[in-house]
C-alpha cells in the first residue's frame, strides 16, 4: 500500500517540477526583456533630451549670429551651429518616427545646415559685421528654430511629467501602421511638424539656392511607344545576339519616364538583361546583365579598350576614363566626354565589364542623358604655370588639367583639377580656373576592402 | 492503473520533448552552409547588400536593385541620415531590422544588387520610399508620388 502512495506522486511531482521550471524560465526570460527595453528607452529618452539642447543652443546661436561684431566670433559661433545641426539630425534619425512624416522639420535642419556651411565658407572674405542678405536668412532660421525649440520644450516637459514611454510609442505605431491618432509624443511632432508647415518657403536669394541643371535629351518631343521600344532595345544591345523574347517589365513615370524591357536570351544558360528605353527619344538610360562572373582573364587596360568599343558603337566619342572600380572580377569604369580639352564632369557616363571574357554587363547613363550639351567655355584666366606655383608643396602632383565640374550649389565652374596623393591618400584638388580659389577637394582613397560571407 | 501511469508519463516526457523540438526550431538558428563572397572595399556594399537580401529575397534582380537604390537615395537626401548604416538603422525605418531578417547572411545576387546600386544605377530615378501595395495600410504612404513598380513594391517619392 505504501508503494501505491509514492506512485501516486510522481506524475504531480514532475508536472510540479515542470511548471517551477517553465516559471523560473519565464521570469528568467521576461527580466532579460525588460533589461533590453529599459536600454532602448534609454537610448530614446537621451536622444530627444539632446535633441531639445541642441535645438536650444541652435537657436541662440541663430541670434547670437545676428549681433556679434567680429569675423572671428562669427566663424566659431557659424561652426558651432553647424555641428549642432549635425549632432540633432542624428537625435532625430535616433528616435523610432520612421513613419511619422516630419519633412518640414527635417527641411528646417538641412537648410540651417546650408545656410551655416556657405557662411562659413564665405565669412573670411567678407566684412567684420553681418551682410543685411544675410541677417535677412538668419532672421528667417531663427523663427523657425524658435517655434521648433518651443514645441519640442513642452513636450518633453510632458515626457518627464507623464513619465512617457518612447519604447511603448514605437510598438504602438509599428501596431497601428503610423496611423497613430492619440498619442501624446507623436501629437508633439506633429504639431511641431504643423507649425514649420505654416512658415513659407524660406527666401534665401540666389546665394543659397540650389542650381538645377537643365535636363537635355530625353525630354524632348520625339515620343516613343512600346514597339519602337523594344526595336530600341534589340538594336541597341549585342544586335548580331539571338534573343528569345523582349518584354515590357513596368513603366516608369519618375524625371526621366522610361520603359522598363527585360531582354531573354536565346541561349539558355546566359543571363537576362534588363534596361530601360526613355520615352521621349528613345534613349537607353541604363542597361544591366548580372550574370556570374568567373575568375579574371582580362587585364583592365583590355577592359577599357572593350568599353571604349562600346561607347563607340553607340555614338559616345571623346570620352575620358576618370575612374575605375575593381572588385570580384568586374570592373566599372567613369568616363566623362572632354568638350576641346576640358573634361565634362557633371555628364558621365558608367561602364561595367565582367573580366573573365570581357563582356560589357552594364551601363549607366542618367546623368549624361540628362545634361549632355555643347557648354560655352572660357578661357582660363589662371594658366597652368601659375597654378603650379599656388600648390601646397605637400602635395605630391600626378597630373593637372581643366575641367568643369558642378560645385556643392550644382552650379557649373570651370576648373584646374589637380590629382595628386599625401602618403597614402588620394585626391582631386579643383581651382577654380578664374579666380584660382580652392572650388573643391575629393578624396579617392579606395575604401578599405574585407572578404565577406555568403548563404549558399 | 500503473500501467495507465506510466503511458501518461511517456505522453509528457514525448509531448516537452516534441515542444522543446519546435521552439528550438523556431528559436534556435539553424546552421546554413556558408561559403566565401569574395571581397567588398567598404563595408558599405556587404551593409546594403544584407538589407536587400532580408527586404527583397525573392525579388528579381531588378527589384532588389531598386530596394538598394532607395537607401542610396536616401543616404544623399538631407531629409534622411547621411550614411549607409543611418539609414538602415534609423529605429523602424525598415522591417526586416526590427524582425531580424537583416541578421542573415546575403544571397550572392543581393551583394550584385547592392553593388550596382552603390555604383549608381537606379531603377527608380530617386525614389525615397517603397512599399507592397498588398500589405502597406498607412495612409501617409500613399499619398506619396509614385514612380514605378517592380515586382512585388512600388517605389516612390
Amino acid at each position: 500500500m505504501r508503494n501505491m502512495k509514492w506512485r501516486n506522486w510522481i506524475v504531480p511531482g514532475i508536472l510540479v517540477v515542470a511548471l517551477l521550471g517553465t516559471g523560473y524560465w519565464g521570469y528568467t526570460e521576461y527580466k532579460v526583456r525588460q533589461d533590453l527595453q529599459n536600454r532602448a528607452e534609454s537610448q530614446y529618452q537621451r536622444a530627444f533630451y539632446e535633441l531639445t539642447q541642441h535645438l536650444d543652443t541652435i537657436t541662440g546661436q541663430l541670434a547670437q549670429l545676428q549681433v556679434i561684431a567680429s569675423k572671428e566670433q562669427r566663424i566659431l559661433g557659424l561652426a558651432t551651429m553647424w555641428r549642432q545641426i549635425f549632432a540633432a539630425q542624428d537625435n532625430l534619425g535616433g528616435l523610432p518616427l520612421a513613419l511619422v512624416p516630419l519633412s518640414k522639420t527635417e527641411k528646417f535642419l538641412s537648410d540651417a545646415g546650408d545656410v551655416s556651411y556657405t557662411l562659413l565658407s564665405r565669412t573670411t572674405k567678407q566684412k567684420e559685421i553681418l551682410e543685411e542678405k544675410d541677417a535677412k536668412v538668419l532672421g528667417q532660421l531663427y523663427q523657425r528654430a524658435e517655434a521648433l525649440k518651443e514645441e519640442m520644450a513642452k513636450l518633453g516637459a510632458k515626457i518627464l511629467n507623464e513619465e512617457l514611454s518612447w519604447t511603448q510609442v514605437e510598438v504602438a505605431l509599428k501596431e497601428a501602421n503610423g496611423n497613430l491618432e492619440d498619442n501624446t509624443i507623436i501629437n508633439g511632432f506633429k504639431l511641431a511638424e504643423k507649425r514649420m508647415e505654416e512658415y513659407p518657403e524660406m527666401e534665401t536669394g540666389d546665394d543659397f539656392a540650389l542650381v538645377k541643371p537643365e535636363v537635355k535629351i530625353v525630354r524632348g518631343e520625339e515620343k516613343i511607344d512600346k514597339a519602337e521600344a523594344v526595336q530600341i532595345a534589340d538594336k541597341w544591345w549585342n544586335p548580331k545576339e539571338e534573343k528569345e523574347a523582349i518584354n515590357l517589365t513596368y513603366e516608369g513615370v519618375g524625371d526621366i519616364p522610361t520603359y522598363g524591357m527585360e531582354i531573354i536570351p536565346a541561349k539558355k544558360e546566359e543571363s537576362p538583361v534588363y534596361l530601360d528605353v526613355s520615352k521621349l527619344d528613345g534613349k537607353v538610360i541604363w542597361a544591366m546583365k548580372p550574370k556570374d562572373v568567373a575568375a579574371s582573364n582580362v587585364d583592365l587596360s583590355q577592359g577599357e579598350q572593350n568599353c571604349q568599343e562600346f561607347l563607340a558603337g553607340h555614338n559616345l566619342y571623346n570620352m575620358e576614363p576618370i575612374h575605375i572600380e575593381n572588385e570580384d572580377n568586374t570592373a566599372i569604369y567613369t568616363f566623362v566626354p572632354r568638350q576641346g580639352n576640358v573634361l565634362l564632369y557633371p555628364d558621365q557616363v558608367k561602364v561595367a565589364v565582367a573580366l573573365d571574357n570581357g563582356e560589357i554587363i552594364g551601363f549607366e547613363g542618367t546623368a549624361y542623358y540628362m545634361y549632355h550639351r555643347t557648354r560655352d567655355l572660357p578661357l582660363p584666366k589662371i594658366s597652368e604655370n601659375t597654378l603650379k606655383n599656388q600648390l601646397n608643396p605637400r602635395l605630391k602632383v600626378e597630373l593637372i588639367r581643366p575641367a568643369l565640374i558642378a560645385n556643392d550649389w550644382g552650379k557649373e565652374v570651370l576648373t584646374w583639377e589637380v590629382r595628386g596623393s599625401y602618403d597614402k591618400e588620394k585626391f582631386a584638388l579643383f581651382y577654380n580656373a578664374e579666380s584660382g580659389s580652392e572650388e573643391m577637394i575629393v578624396r579617392l582613397t579606395p575604401p578599405p576592402k574585407f572578404d565577406f560571407l555568403l548563404e549558399e | 492503473m500503473v500501467k495507465t501511469r506510466i503511458r501518461v508519463i511517456a505522453v509528457v516526457v514525448a509531448v516537452t520533448l516534441l515542444f522543446t523540438f519546435i521552439l528550438n526550431q523556431i528559436v534556435g538558428t539553424s546552421e546554413k552552409a556558408l561559403a566565401r563572397g569574395g571581397t567588398v572595399s567598404s563595408n558599405d556594399v556587404y551593409v546594403l547588400s544584407k538589407i536587400i537580401n532580408g527586404e527583397a529575397r525573392g525579388e528579381s534582380f531588378l527589384g532588389q536593385v531598386a530596394v538598394g537604390a532607395v537607401i542610396v537615395n536616401r543616404v544623399k537626401n538631407p531629409n534622411f541620415p547621411n550614411s549607409v548604416y543611418g539609414v538602415v538603422f534609423e529605429p523602424g525605418a525598415f522591417d526586416a531590422v526590427s524582425d531580424g531578417q537583416y541578421y542573415r547572411k546575403p544571397l550572392s545576387a543581393s551583394v550584385k544588387a547592392a553593388r550596382a546600386a552603390i555604383s549608381g544605377w537606379d531603377p527608380t530615378y530617386g525614389a525615397l520610399y517603397y512599399w507592397n501595395p498588398a500589405t502597406a495600410t498607412s495612409r501617409w504612404i500613399w499619398s506619396r508620388k509614385i514612380i514605378n513598380r517592380i515586382g512585388k513594391h512600388v517605389f516612390g517619392r
